[in-house]
């Protein structure tokens, strides 16, 4: 047990018990005077369950989990297939399978499952060996799931897979003219996707995004009162359970997509500083753990996880912001949610054990 | 688990150790990385901007969506006679309303057409209808009706009795809440009820007192700002006022209730016995010039305006019967609530005849015991005119005996001896064709022409009281004149006013409008008309007991369709007692009286009624003109002894009410949903109870007459 705890890397874990700890407050004040009072403790329990895993991984050998990852692959293609047919229909959406009266969602799971692939098979060559089959193949390894993942539909946990192609450019030695091919290729595929993949909810979506006003009161109107609570909370906030707009629920969906604006609202920009400052160390630490790790598998690996974590924070921090289009992308430790707070442990867990591998080495 | 792997990394074949320590990945890391961090600054930025520079934009924005102004309704002020009897309190009592947003879980604000409803929830509509139906009698239908209209704001029952009131709040439904109002009960039911009028259900003052002194008697509605959450639903956490409310002003009448009962009383046998249109009559203090009773009948019950089966219901879902029902009522209500003593307008007729006596008398044009020649009952007195005519033949008359017999002729010959000009002063004086300054809704002024627009007969007619109009409270002003020693005092029916503490605010003191005549003239007139009640036409006025008293009688035919009509009157008689020093002027009135009466024969009795009434009352009466000094019995009034009244009621039972002044009795009985009826005799000061039906701790079903007898303590 010792050993276990000793793998852990204190650094990472105390911005992580830094943010689970805020984000725990967040859902607290969140669910007060709603159905969802007890949330905080269901998350909690959660978030439990993630630290246990995330320390149990961190004492693996990586390698032994990069092993498995093409059975883990294929298993989640066939959970996502699967989820299509007997999953569970919420809200016109089919993404879940409900175990044990819990809901599960695969595809969250599957989003590390495709990074820990990739990364496998581009990191266990050298890069100046890799051909463009090879790449292509990476490619549809990535779009594949994105594709199955688009018919539940969830376009932003789909769009929430593009930052493992991230891996491809940082593959030391690749060339800058496939680099550029790629950025190309997701540029047509983007406006591709516009034109012919697009649903007409996802496209007002953008619509919105870019003219807020013009619908207030029907979609906008979540992305309107989440401004509004955000610029109520001012610099240093309304106070903690004091937000006006969260704790008369004006402010929608306050305990998922939108609990970073219950957060600002209630601790102001200060307290907004504070959360993105411990999300910045946790990126500089992943990416830490990037430049230290001993196998390119590791490296991709763990520049992917960056990414992805770091689309996520701008996402959803853009989005509560009015920046960005209402994607629904779940905030690291602050938005409730089983499957997702368990797959970002366990990718902490694996990063973990990336950065002791690197150490005691 | 072993640890191994941890602690001791099992080398692969493949990937022996790192690979290359420098660099694992490329150089485009650090353009990644910046390119995030470029991303994450237009982030900060974008939030710096929402909360540092755009704050207050925002903030205020959130204030306008979450604050609310709370309606706080002032509790009205009273109405209480000159002894303090209350005349009309207000009690606190609840409205249910429902804000219907919370049936509409897609609801989404906004102004106009932004303002989206969305489906109702109705199985949650439904059971909530379907709890608070049994409570309010009403049925599911009409409630869930109410539940799911498309607005913000719907009463589901006004004015609820606290039984039920408890019974809802026990529900504790979300988005049903209550509202405090004041409700307006009025402890003598129909006692003096057209002079002080009503309310309807919103509070406001609809006749008499409560329409003229509205704007005092409701006091300023209080409102509170109040955080509401995004379905509307209220959360009033302080009382954080932007506006505190102020309770209405409560007036002290210068009516006596006891003198007023006398009235009514009087006025209801009259009517039993000569079946006028309408009867009516004034009771004025001489010496002040305050109304201490005023009544007409028919009159009406403020505390029921309509019908219960006509409450709550639209035209529309009436019957055609009840329909009609409803429109007699209304057009019966009409003619109730009309105040006769100021509103009507008529030809005084002989009572006129001491007036111009009186003229003459001080311009020294006749003097006492003077004979007057009065033609045995026709005076042609000019050519083409229709002579005068008595109804009596009388030959010569004295002064004195042509007011006792009221001679028409003789009457007119003493008012043509003044000159037209000094006639129509002396009219002015006494206040004819002027306002009385009573400022009584729809109070007339009566009609007096100027002399350079009298025909030739005007003089001669005036003189005996036709050609002219007056109201009835007019004449009696004029006719305290005479009683006071010459002086015209205005008219007064609210005596102070103070405001819900019990500070005085204002007094109206006794005002003279003129001295009309001389204060011998006056005497000479009051020992004159002593003889109408001993030798005159007014023998049945004479009071019991030897009081001596003076007056005169009138019988005025009424003009229909512009043709007098020998077989309908006006019959009056306007008396004062004591004789030597008036305390009381009494006018009695009936309007169209059956048969051929006369004024002597039908309303000098009436007179006699409520003069010995008012006499007995003064004996027995341990201090009779004792006025209430209203500022102890205001103060703290409406908050401690209704409140406390609250905690001691038992629910389901009639509660006991001995010893408690009557406000305190009425609100206790409301409490418990019961029906409370004051009952006190005539000439009795209710402030108090003295007994009550059926006895304390009998079971009550909500709705039920509990009856409260009052008096003195």
């Amino acid at each position: 047990m010792k050993d276990r705890v000793r793998a852990l890397d204190s650094r990472l874990l105390w911005v992580i018990l830094a943010l689970v700890v805020l984000g725990t407050l967040t859902l607290y004040s969140a669910g007060r005077n709603t159905p969802q009072a007890t949330i905080w403790l269901k998350q909690s329990v959660w978030n439990l369950m993630g630290l246990t895993l995330m320390l149990l991984l961190a004492a693996t050998d990586p390698r032994r989990i990069f092993r498995y990852s093409f059975p883990a692959y294929l298993l989640g293609l066939v959970a996502l297939a699967a989820v299509l047919v007997v999953g569970k229909k919420i809200g016109g959406a089919t993404r879940w399978f409900v175990l044990a009266g819990q809901t599960f969602q695969p595809s969250e799971l599957m989003k590390w499952v495709t990074l820990l692939y990739v990364s496998h098979r581009l990191g266990s060559r050298p890069a100046d060996s890799i051909g463009r089959l090879e790449l292509l193949g990476a490619l549809g390894l990535v779009a594949f799931p994105m594709l199955l993942i688009q018919r539940q539909p969830d376009l932003g946990m789909a769009l929430s897979f593009l930052p493992i192609l991230l891996v491809i450019p940082l593959m030391k030695g690749l060339r800058a003219r496939w680099v550029i091919a790629l950025l190309l290729l997701v540029t047509v595929g983007g406006l591709g996707a516009w034109k012919f993949a697009l649903k007409p909810y996802q496209k007002q979506r953008v619509l919105i995004f870019l003219d807020p006003s013009a619908d207030l009161q029907g979609k906008g109107y979540q992305v309107n009162q989440s401004r509004i609570a955000i610029g109520a909370g001012g610099l240093v906030g309304r106070g903690f359970t004091s937000g006006s707009q969260t704790q008369l629920n004006f402010l929608p969906v306050k305990t998922t997509d939108f609990a970073f604006s219950v957060w600002a609202e209630e601790r102001g920009f200060l307290g907004v500083l504070l959360v993105l400052g411990l999300f910045g160390l946790l990126l500089s630490r992943i990416l830490d753990a990037a430049k230290a790790a001993h196998t390119n598998v590791e490296a991709y690996f763990c520049a992917g996880a960056a990414g992805i974590f770091a689309l996520h924070l701008m996402v959803n921090v853009g989005m509560v912001a009015g920046a960005l289009p209402n994607k629904g992308m779940v905030l690291p430790f602050f938005s409730a949610g089983g499957s997702s707070t368990l797959s970002f442990f366990l990718a902490l867990g694996l990063i973990m054990g990336i950065l002791y591998r690197s150490r005691v080495k | 688990m072993s640890l191994r792997f941890a602690t001791e990394p099992r080398v692969s074949r493949r990937l022996l150790g790192r690979q290359d320590p420098q660099d694992l990945l490329s150089q485009r890391l650090p353009w990644i990385m910046g390119g995030m961090a470029f991303w994450a600054l237009l982030i900060l930025m974008r939030l710096l901007w929402l909360q540092g520079v755009e704050h207050n934009r925002y903030r205020a924005r959130a204030e306008q969506q979450h604050t609310t102004i709370v309606p706080i309704p002032p509790i009205r002020g009273e109405l209480r006679d000159r002894r303090g009897e209350p005349l009309a309190i207000s009690i606190k009592v609840e409205s249910l309303f429902v804000d219907p947003r919370v049936f509409y879980p897609d609801y989404k604000p906004g102004k106009g057409e932004d303002r989206q409803w969305g489906e109702p929830d109705r199985k949650a509509a439904s059971a909530v209808a379907a709890k608070l139906a049994p409570i309010l009698e009403q049925t599911r239908g009409q409630v869930l009706e109410k539940l799911l209209r498309k607005k913000t704001f719907v009463y589901l029952e006004r004015h609820l009795p606290p039984t039920k009131t408890a019974a809802v709040r026990a529900l504790n439904l979300d988005g049903v809440e209550f509202q405090p109002e004041s409700r307006r009960f009025y402890p003598r039911g129909s006692l003096a009820a057209q002079i002080i009028g009503f309310t309807n259900i919103d509070g406001f003052g609809q006749l008499g007192i409560e329409q003229t002194y509205d704007k005092q008697l409701a006091g300023v509605k209080g409102e509170l700002i109040a955080p509401k959450d995004a379905h509307g639903k209220l959360l009033i956490l302080q009382e954080n006022y932007s506006q505190v409310p102020v309770n209405g002003a409560s007036l002290q009448l210068s009516l006596d209730a006891s003198i007023q009962h006398i009235v009514e009383d009087a006025l209801e046998e009259g009517v039993r016995i000569s079946r006028p249109r309408t009867a009516y009559a004034v009771v004025v203090d001489p010496r002040t010039g305050e109304i201490l009773a005023m009544a007409g009948t028919p009159t009406f019950d403020p505390n029921h305006i309509l019908p219960k089966k006509f409450r709550n219901r639209a035209e529309s879902e009436l019957s055609a019967a009840e329909r009609e029902e409803l429109h007699r009522e209304l057009e019966r209500q009409k003619a109730a609530r009309k105040v006769h003593p100021v509103e009507d307008v008529y030809e005084p007729g002989s009572t006129m005849k001491i007036f111009t006596a009186a003229m003459a008398l001080e311009e020294r044009k006749v003097h006492l015991g003077e004979r007057i020649d009065c033609m045995s009952g026709r005076w042609q007195y000019s050519p083409k005119i229709p002579p005068i005519t008595d109804t009596h033949r009388h030959g010569l008359l004295t002064f004195e005996e042509v007011l006792w017999q009221s001679s028409n002729i003789g009457a007119a010959k003493i008012g043509i001896r003044l000159d037209p000009a000094a006639h129509y002063q002396y009219l002015r004086k006494f206040g004819f064709g002027d306002a009385t300054g009573l400022n009584f809704p729809g109070e007339s002024s009566g009609r007096l022409i100027a002399p350079d627009r009298w025909s030739v007969p005007t003089q001669y007619t005036m003189s005996y009281g036709y050609g002219l109009s007056t109201t009835p409270l007019q004449i009696l002003m004029a006719g305290c004149a005479l009683a006071n020693g010459g002086k015209l005092m205005q008219p007064i029916l609210v005596q102070r006013i103070y405001n819900d503490k019990g500070l005085l605010l204002k007094e109206f003191k006794p005002t003279v409008r003129g001295q009309v005549i001389s204060e011998e003239t006056a005497n000479l007139m009051k020992e004159t008309l002593k003889g109408v009640l001993t030798q005159g036409t007014g023998k049945r006025a004479k009071l019991d007991n030897g009081v001596e008293a003076f007056g005169k009688t009138g019988t005025s035919r009424k003009l229909i369709d512009g043709q007098y009509d020998p077989k309908r009157h006006y019959a009056s008689f306007m008396g004062f007692f004591p004789a030597d020093k008036p305390q009381f002027g009494v006018l009695v009135m009936l309007d169209d009286p059956a048969g051929d009466t006369t004024g002597g024969d039908v309303a000098a009795p009436l007179f006699k009624r409520i003069g010995d009434g008012i006499l007995r009352f003064r004996q027995t009466s341990p201090d009779p003109d004792r006025e209430a000094d209203l500022k102890l019995s205001l103060r703290d009034w409406p908050v401690s002894e209704t409140d406390e009244a609250a905690l001691h009621v038992e629910r389901g039972r009639v509660p006991d009410l001995q010893g408690l002044s009557l406000k305190a009795a009425i609100h206790r009985v409301v409490l418990v949903g019961g029906n409370p009826k004051v009952e006190a005799s005539p000439g009795q000061t209710a402030t108090h109870v003295l007994g009550q039906s059926p006895a304390p701790g009998t079971p009550l079903e909500p709705g039920t007459v509990v009856k409260i007898k009052a008096g003195l303590p």
